[in-house]
């Protein structure tokens, strides 16, 4: 009997996962599935990888591509080419493109662009229509099509009323709720933090009260009813604190933290350079420090990166002309590898096995390296050094707040289904 | 090393303020002449690019350009390309590729000054950004109260208004400071900046107090806008409470000037008949303004040989 020929085998790397770091070849079959772990591995195609780290794919829980509507931003094919590029194998797009995922029809001409996405891409509808925050979109036609993640995104006023109904109502389809953490009000014409640097530029500032409002609003309806609740892009350590106390009341809360949040500070802004306008703002340095204390302590859920990318001369636009947004995916590696000072699994854990867990993903994504698995898998050299261009990277924008910085941690191959999409860093398709 | 531009008050230091202030003395004696015009910057081109409405200090420039014999360049951005959606970078880039020497700009979007150097060579005038800097404003200022008092060291300056929306108040600032004054900001706290605590000021909610000892108060435009804003419930409170009416400006001592960078909201910040007292020095401002900008383009763009021979400069 002649067993098929493994496909792949990426050869002397050490793997770690959840069950701890051991050196063994990873062997991927015909079928896209781990094969063999083991030693002397053989297969059609043999990937160095000696010295490097396997690890299962990272999972973005907030990523933005601006298709279907303003293609001329992003599409889901430039976006996920950077996302593989950036270790990614699954990522959940945001419904607030041009065309908000507000009914099933939209989400099946979504599903159908998603044929040219280079990962997985989880689809999220909006929770609200038209992301206005006052009537609840179907999520129940919705949810028929498979959709597990309804997002109301940054900058909704919402009302009390609707925000817990709709925690009450999408119960039933054991789906999770994602909410930006921003009221509205403090937000509507702020430009970046409020404090020192903002009131020296004479910027109008969007204080840290804009994102705890909200943080203890949305725990305590989250508690209240019961819900399934992930907040996005949680930027200070008293929304932290709000969101620890209400997890350990029993609320079913999880949170995300964006990489340049634990990196990067408001100083940037003194530049005046658009790239540094992103929302939540960019914060002190004694935030930062106190960000990545939380995320040391294992407080943090999750590293998500809010990739957005925007047309290039928009962000060549003066700073308060200029829109929000940084691309994110090429970057959040080495941002965690760089400003975090974290044993190796305690970054994977937060780029990779947590929020797979709390997308749902686990049986195909997250912190099990075995035999039978899917090859979803990220190889990376975590001590090669790097400076961020994103000219360089796949985004069709390239306004990166990391622009410059050099990093560590560069990511060498990338597996989808067991397929080589990024080798040495170049896009295969 | 002299700055290549003016974006704000730190491009220059005390250094470059003392010496503008001096160069100012110098085109001061010129704008006394029959013709108050002098050929130093001739062949020089300087381009206006305002992207917020201003008559004066538009005026103030276009008209200090002109007594250096300098060409100039508008570039009307109501009627122009950019109503069509041109960017500010190709607006500049255009500009500047037709030849300027300078470009005096003005945006509603703090920054924009800083911006520039990344698109063209010129020398930069930042004709105010956003609520960050206007600092021809501060050195016209500067100039006014030395002119006044023979120095700006020690003396106790009262800014009073709407700080935390002033571009005005952030220049003066720095350069009240620069040059040794002390300085009070009065305001309520709705219209001061959040976080001054770095900041070399004193802060006082109390105005009577605040200037009964005062050398200069200065008044800030108070925006009609800002009621409808939530900053003031009513301008008619602020006006009790912030505003320089007759009363207190007959109360302050014989020495104190009473300074507004215009346009004055009559009956709001100023009573209606304060600019008139002799102790107010609004109009000298706005003189001093010609002669301190042509100060400031001869600071950038002259070479010095032009006005060693000033005197038979007149042609």
């Amino acid at each position: 009997m002649v067993t098929a020929m493994n496909k792949i085998v990426l050869k002397g790397g050490v793997i770690i996962d959840k069950s701890g770091e051991r050196q063994a070849d990873v062997a991927i079959g015909q079928d896209g599935l781990i094969s063999e772990i083991g030693e002397g591995l053989s297969a059609e195609n043999i990937i160095d990888v000696k010295g490097q780290i396997i690890s299962s794919g990272f999972v973005d829980l907030n990523a933005h591509f601006s298709q279907p509507g303003n293609e001329k931003a992003e599409t889901i094919e430039t976006g996920t080419r950077s996302a593989v590029r950036g270790g990614y194998t699954a990522v959940i797009a945001m419904p607030d493109s041009e065309k908000i995922n507000d009914s099933a029809d939209i989400t099946r001409s979504i599903m159908k662009l998603c044929e040219t996405a280079l990962c997985h891409v989880e689809i999220a509808g909006a929770i609200t229509l038209g992301n206005q925050g006052k009537q609840i979109a179907p999520l129940s036609e919705m949810a028929a099509l498979g959709i597990r993640h309804f997002v109301d995104p940054m900058v909704v006023e919402r009302n009390d009323l609707t925000t817990r109904r709709a925690m009450e109502y999408s119960q039933r389809f054991e789906a999770t709720l994602y909410y930006g953490c921003s009221g509205g009000e403090f937000y509507s014409k702020g430009q970046m933090n409020e404090g020192m640097v903002s009131s020296r530029l004479g910027i109008l500032g969007i204080p840290k009260e804009n994102e705890t409002i909200e943080v203890f609003r949305l725990c305590s309806l989250a508690k209240m009813t019961g819900a399934r609740v992930h907040l996005q892009q949680v930027s200070n350590p008293q929304s932290v604190k709000l969101i620890t106390e209400a997890q350990a009341e029993g609320a079913k809360v999880t949170f995300e933290v964006a990489p340049h949040h634990f990196a990067l500070t408001e100083a940037l802004v003194e530049s005046f350079e658009a790239r540094y306008k992103i929302f939540p703002p960019l914060t002190t340095q004694e935030n930062v420090n106190a960000m990545q204390r939380l995320l040391h302590e294992g407080k943090v859920d999750a590293i998500a990166t809010g990739h957005r990318s925007c047309e290039n001369h928009l962000k060549d636009q003066p700073f308060e002309d200029a829109p929000f947004g940084t691309i994110g995916f090429e970057t959040a590696l080495g941002a965690a590898l760089t400003f975090l000072d974290m044993p190796l699994s305690g970054i994977l854990n937060l780029l990779s096995w947590r929020p797979a867990e709390i997308a749902g993903l686990s049986e195909t994504h997250g912190g099990t390296i075995v035999k039978g698995r899917p090859g979803n898998l990220t190889i990376f050299d975590p001590q090669k050094k790097w400076v961020a261009k994103g000219t360089e990277m796949q985004s069709k924008g390239s306004s990166s707040v990391f622009e410059g910085l050099q990093m560590k941690g560069v990511i060498s191959h990338t597996l989808v289904d067991g397929e080589l999409v990024v080798i040495e860093g170049e896009i295969q398709k | 090393m002299k700055s290549k531009h003016i974006r704000g008050i730190d491009d220059l230091g005390k250094e470059g303020i003392q010496e503008i202030l001096s160069l100012s003395d110098h085109f001061f004696e010129v704008s006394t002449r029959r013709i108050p015009k002098v050929p130093a910057l001739r062949g020089r081109t300087i381009a206006w690019l305002f992207y917020e409405n201003s008559t004066r200090t538009r005026l103030s420039f276009e008209t200090a350009a002109k007594r250096l014999s300098a060409d100039s360049m508008n570039f009307s951005v109501s009627s122009s390309s950019v109503k069509k959606g041109e960017s500010l970078r190709d607006t500049v880039e255009t500009v500047s590729a037709m030849g300027v020497d300078a470009i005096v700009v003005r945006h509603s979007s703090t920054g924009v000054p800083w911006l520039l150097p990344k698109w063209t060579d010129a020398s930069i005038i930042n004709a105010g950004d956003g609520a960050h800097e206007h600092p021809t404003q501060s050195l016209l200022d500067c100039y006014t109260i030395q002119k006044q008092f023979g120095d700006i060291e020690g003396k106790k300056i009262v800014i009073v208004g709407d700080i935390k929306h002033s571009r005005v108040a952030r220049s003066n600032i720095l350069a009240f400071k620069t040059m040794g004054a002390e300085i009070v900001l009065v305001a309520p706290r709705t219209l001061l900046p959040v976080d001054t605590s770095s900041w070399p000021v004193e802060i006082s909610e109390d105005l009577d107090r605040s200037i009964a000892d005062a050398d200069v108060v200065y008044m800030l435009r108070m925006q009609l806008e800002r009621q409808k804003e939530a900053f003031v419930p009513s301008l008619r409170e602020y006006t009790n409470d912030f505003g320089l009416t007759l009363e207190r400006a007959q109360k302050l001592p014989k020495h104190t000037i009473i300074m507004h960078p215009g346009p004055m909201n009559r009956g709001v910040e100023i009573a209606s008949d304060v600019p008139e007292l002799d102790n107010a020095v609004v109009t000298n401002q706005v003189s001093n303004g010609v002669i301190v900008r042509m100060a400031v383009l001869y600071f950038l763009l002259g070479s010095g040989a032009e006005l060693s021979e000033d005197g038979n400069s007149n042609e």
